[in-house]
């Protein structure tokens, strides 16, 4: 065969960052460092009333008094946390009305990454939250939307037009004692999403917030808060892209999801932080908490396809607490290169009739690290329960590492629990099939990979499901087309 | 933990007593370290115990056992029984026995950093070595017997089974707790050699009742080497098998099964670690869990498929069954690997019979309790079947169906 | 005057070191149809594997030359896009991957090695339609995941089927009856021979004479420890058929 083992290995090695390139805006940035005062500009530079800086500090405080957690299947420099700076937002003179408004060289930046919000709005009726280093920039279909009641707005703008809502669910699913990270995001968080559905709403579009890390040396700490009232639904989108640079820069953000009464969420992420080069320099800590509570008979869905950041550590969560309530998870994550990544989910069954279902689907590719690690919990309440778990992992090379930890906690004997698992390499006699055919081996591994993932990838909604096949593409294929 | 009336091997003084944490054992495991995350230990920890040596046993009969033929070796209490034990001369056997003393100057360091591996070490009463010559193939099973008939004593005893090349050998292994004694703790070790080419099955039987078992069991394996564990575990307060088979040769054969039954609160905890060194082998596991009565179950199995040991078949299979509102069951099968060219792959199921066909079963009249214990029964045969000798298999139904 | 296709010299090949081929002949050439037979283990599996350039297989010696070119050191892709085409005796199951996908792919994939466009969606549709017809192929199994969970003789006429999109110049069927019944057989069959032209040859590997009432073949080989070791007709078969082997295996050692 022409084409062997080895070869792809080298392509793999060279396979480039699309996305890197820096976005030249005047930004305003904290100095370095990390103190009560640092944590007092960001609120005062964000007008914030008292009891959310008090939130902050509290948070704070609980920090301090934290240690980095160490469990996971990663290593990693821990971040220097008086190193970075943690405010950073592109400089505006005023407020943006609409989007002719915005920086032409951000509406650039934009383009580069396919999601131009312009061809969004026309094409597809998607509407944009755009979220650069920090701070909500422009958002797109606010009309629309809030002919609706929908309220989707930065989550500056919730704390100042909704203090209430945000009041009520920030920190009831992920309290600012939950972990490390969720602690230093509560206590230094500069934006993020609100999102608010009512009552009997069904969201007409699909709600979209793309974020990326633009300026060097600065951490992105977001926080979305995503409130979808009884009987309501929404689908929501989170694109991630950072620029390519040497150092590591970090990304802790906080996820909130509340689902009410026969609610239904549909969270999908696209993840393409800059993963380091094929030396392992630089690349994006990625350290999210992500979870979602659901009510009676209400429905929570996570998709992400993971193909970014150096190292990885994320578990969106369902805390399926109201009976009949039903919890979902699918992933594809990709690992090149030096990337770590250890991520999965926790299902919380507390109600009864609850049901899970978790598709896990790993490709490690160079000298990278892959853990799948998930706990299943079946609480003595939790009577009729069901879960479901499929954890596949796929091996590219030698030299990279595939793991498999699921943790499976169950209480209640009327409970069924099924959890599998394998680990292979891309089957030759699959290659020599499609080789056979005519189709080249890097195209065969795509399609395979493609294949593999597809349980997955058809979960995302249709634009979502091209860019995240190319992404899947770029991250193993070499730049080989 | 304390231990009083010391009868230590190094530092022997009667009467004495001895904080155990004063020693430098390594910490009491806690629920913190991943690997004691679901076995908590204070009911162990609160115990004081003393190692005295008594002999209270009679007969082998009165622990519920059926009789055994045979080489017998029966340690009680931590100390080597000769009249309970049968040795008969075999000349493919090379038998040891050490204790006091001869000990210390035996002593080996203990190959992992363990709070009770360590503990076993400081505190070995008895230590017997089994040696296989090569090119034996042993037919009748040998049987070895751990007892523990005296309330609060410890016993920290180690079996090493050096097994040479080409040669082959059943094992029948039995922790046995007297029905009237309570709160005896088994503290064991079994080191396992097994040379290119030979072959070790072990059974392993436990049944404590209101006693404790934990077993260290470390096995290194040589190219084309077969190693057959099968765990039948019956009763005791907290039974924990750690098992650590480290496969250094070439085609080797590694299978792990078990059964864990635990009723009354009881605590089963099985952990298992396979370590693929090299390429080309086989490993195995399959462990059923039948909880009940507020019952837990544990199992956490790790296959380690290091770089380079290509060509490795894993498979790990974990199924369990609650039968009540009150049992529990923690199971963590883990994968870790590091070689592409594998089949690895792991499944854990977890939850109740089928209830068409218990329905099925009791339209045939058969009771429901009848119909419940047919289809544990065929839940479990699977890795009954792997002993083939009817008499063991039936005595262990009996026992881990607590008919 | 009849082209030359195929020819193939002295082909020794090995897999785990041992010998399966050893010193194989055989020359097709354009419109024919050969039959090759010949008990189990005596090669006929291998010699398909090795003509598609499956890696397993080791070619130690020989040569095997198709429409002119030496192709022994090809990857099976440019072996497929010159026109080989192998129907798998075991078809793989490629979960997530449809066929009408797996197909388009394919099609374009030569394509591109011949600098053509690629073929429009509607084209591409129109030629499923038309080329799955010859094998009556359920519109269903097409867009399911390529060969997952097809019975026996499904997973066979989609070979063929996949035959009939790719166009090959030659075309080899491993064991392709097997586990067919005579319904399917004639099907299968009947796809195959539509598909004949003067331009085409077909191989035909079996074990029985049965499949060769319905593809006729012009010559049929024998054979036996990797070597042909007897060359006929189609009343080859027939006597195979009532004799066994084992006169030939006799023969040869006389």
């Amino acid at each position: 065969m022409s084409y062997t083992e080895k070869e792809l290995k080298e392509e793999l090695d060279n396979k480039s960052y699309e996305f890197g390139f820096v976005t030249d805006i005047e930004s305003e940035k904290a100095p370095v460092g990390l103190n009560e005062d640092i944590i007092k500009l960001i609120s005062s530079k964000k007008n914030e009333p008292q009891w959310l800086l008090d939130y902050r500090l509290e948070a704070f405080r609980v920090w301090l008094k934290m240690t980095e957690p160490n469990w996971a299947h990663v290593k990693y420099e821990k971040p220097d946390f008086q190193n970075i700076s943690y405010y950073a937002a592109p400089k505006k003179k005023k407020e943006l009305q609409s989007l002719d408004e915005v920086d032409p060289e951000l509406l650039r930046t934009m383009e580069k990454l396919g999601i131009s919000i312009e061809e969004q709005k026309k094409l597809s009726g998607v509407a944009v939250d755009f979220v650069m280093d920090s701070v909500s920039v422009a958002t797109s279909f606010k009309e629309k939307l809030s002919e609706l009641g929908i309220i989707f707005c930065s989550f500056s703008e919730a704390v100042h037009n909704y203090p209430d809502l945000v009041k009520k669910y920030m920190g009831t699913v992920v309290p600012h004692t939950d972990n490390y990270y969720s602690a230093l995001n509560s206590a230094v968080f500069s934006d993020g999403s609100f999102c608010y559905i009512p009552k009997g709403v069904r969201c007409p579009m699909e709600l979209s917030t793309y974020f990326r890390i633009n300026e060097s040396g600065t951490g992105q700490f977001e926080r979305t808060l995503l409130i979808a009232d009884e009987s309501s639904y929404v689908s929501y989108l989170e694109g991630c892209t950072a620029p390519q640079r040497d150092e590591n820069q970090l990304h802790a953000a906080v996820v909130e999801l509340i689902a009410l009464d026969k609610a239904e969420i549909k969270y999908s992420t696209v993840q393409n932080w800059y993963p380091g080069d094929s030396k392992g320099k630089g690349g994006v800590y990625n350290f999210v908490t992500k979870r979602g509570i659901c009510g009676h008979r209400s429905k929570i869905s996570w998709t992400q396809v993971e193909t970014g950041s150096a190292v990885t550590w994320k578990y969106p969560s369902c805390i399926l607490k109201g009976d009949y309530s039903i919890g979902e998870f699918y992933s594809v994550a990709v690992t090149n290169n030096f990337q770590q990544a250890d991520t999965g989910t926790k299902m919380i069954h507390i109600g009864k009739n609850t049901k899970s279902t978790i598709i896990s689907k790993g490709i490690s590719a160079g000298k990278s690290q892959n853990s799948y690690r998930g706990l299943v919990k079946i609480g003595k309440g939790a009577k009729n329960s069901r879960n479901f778990s499929q954890c596949d992992s796929l091996l590219m090379t030698d030299q990279c590492g595939a793991h498999t930890f699921p943790y499976i906690e169950c209480e209640n004997p009327t409970a069924t629990v099924e959890h599998e698992a394998t680990t292979s390499k891309i089957g030759e006699d699959q290659l020599f099939y499609c080789m056979q055919r005519g189709i080249s081996e890097e195209k065969a591994i795509s399609l395979i990979v493609n294949g593999y993932a597809k349980e997955v990838l058809n979960k995302l909604p249709m634009e979502f499901a091209v860019e995240a096949q190319k992404l899947l593409e770029i991250s193993l294929e070499g730049s080989v087309g | 933990m304390i231990i009083k009336d010391l009868n230590h091997n190094s530092l022997l003084k009667k009467n004495s007593k001895l904080d155990l944490e004063a020693l430098n054992l390594g910490s009491f495991p806690n629920r913190k370290e991943e690997r004691w995350k679901y076995t908590p230990l204070r009911s162990l920890k609160k115990i004081n115990f003393h190692n005295q040596l008594n002999f209270k046993i009679e007969h082998l009969s009165s622990l519920g056992i059926p009789k055994i033929e045979g080489l017998v070796i029966v340690l009680e209490n931590g100390k080597f029984n000769s009249s309970l034990s049968n040795i008969i001369d075999l000349k493919e056997i090379e038998l040891l026995f050490l204790n006091g003393a001869e000990i210390a100057n035996n002593s080996q360091e203990p190959t992992q950093k363990d709070y009770f591996n360590n503990l076993n070490a400081s505190f070995l009463t008895e230590k017997v070595i089994l040696k296989i010559k090569p090119n034996i193939n042993i037919n009748e099973p040998i049987n070895l017997v751990n007892i523990i008939s005296d309330d609060n004593c410890i016993s920290n005893t180690q079996f090493n089974i050096d097994v040479f090349e080409n040669s082959k050998l059943h094992i029948r292994q039995y922790f046995l707790g007297s029905s009237n004694s309570k709160d005896g703790f088994i503290n064991h070790r079994n080191q396992v050699s097994l040379k290119s080419k030979s072959s070790l099955t072990i059974d392993k039987f436990q049944d404590l009742n209101h006693n404790f078992n934990f077993c260290n069991e470390f096995i290194d394996q040589e190219k084309e080497s077969e190693f057959i564990m099968n765990t039948f575990s019956a009763s005791g307060v907290i039974l924990r098998n750690n098992v650590f088979c480290n496969v250094y040769g070439k085609n080797c054969h590694s299978e792990l099964n078990g059964v864990f039954a635990p009723i009354e609160k009881q605590h089963f905890d099985n952990y298992t670690i396979i370590n693929h060194f090299v390429a080309d082998c086989k490993s195995f596991e399959n462990y059923k869990g039948v909880i009940k009565e507020s019952g837990v179950g544990v199992f956490n199995g790790k296959v380690i498929v290091h770089q380079n040991a290509q060509q490795i078949e894993a498979f790990q299979k974990n199924n369990n069954i609650l039968l009540d509102e009150e049992s529990k069951i923690y199971s963590k099968p883990e994968l870790e690997i590091y070689a592409d060219d594998v089949r690895c792959s792991h499944g854990s199921t977890t939850g109740r019979f089928d209830e068409e066909a218990l329905f099925y079963l009791r339209s045939r009249g058969i009771s429901m309790k009848k119909s419940l214990e047919l289809m544990t029964l065929g839940f479990i045969n699977e890795v009954i079947e792997k002993s083939n000798d009817s008499m063991y298999k039936e005595f262990l139904l009996k026992r881990l169906l607590k008919d | 005057m009849s082209e030359l296709l195929i020819e193939i010299k002295d082909l020794e090949c090995n897999i785990d070191n041992q010998k399966i081929l050893q010193g194989l002949n055989l020359k097709i050439n354009k419109g024919e149809v050969h039959a090759i037979m010949g008990p189990n283990g005596s090669g006929k599996s291998t010699l398909s594997s090795v003509l598609a350039g499956n890696e397993n297989y080791e070619v130690t010696n020989g040569s095997i030359n198709f429409l002119g070119e030496e192709i022994s050191e090809m990857s099976p892709e440019e072996r497929s896009w010159k026109g080989m085409f192998l129907a798998f005796q075991y078809p793989v199951e490629i979960p997530g991957v449809s066929n009408i996908n797996f197909l388009r792919t394919a099609l374009n994939e030569r394509n591109k090695y011949y600098g053509i466009d690629s073929i429009p969606a509607k084209d591409f549709l129109k030629m499923v339609a038309e080329k799955s017809e010859l094998v009556g192929l359920n519109n269903k199994l097409k867009n399911r995941s390529v060969n997952e969970g097809f019975s026996g003789g499904e997973k066979k006429r989609n070979e063929i089927f996949q035959m009939a999109m790719l166009d090959p110049k030659l075309s080899i069927l491993d064991e392709t009856d097997s586990g067919l019944d005579i319904d399917a057989l004639k099907i299968v069959a009947n796809g195959v021979n539509k598909l004949k032209s003067s331009e085409n040859a077909t191989v035909v590997i079996t074990h029985y004479q049965r499949l060769l009432d319905y593809i006729v073949p012009d010559f049929v080989h024998v054979l036996h420890e990797g070597k042909i070791i007897k060359s006929g007709d189609k009343s080859l078969a027939l006597e195979l058929e009532k004799k066994g082997y084992d006169w030939l295996k006799t023969d040869e050692n006389i």
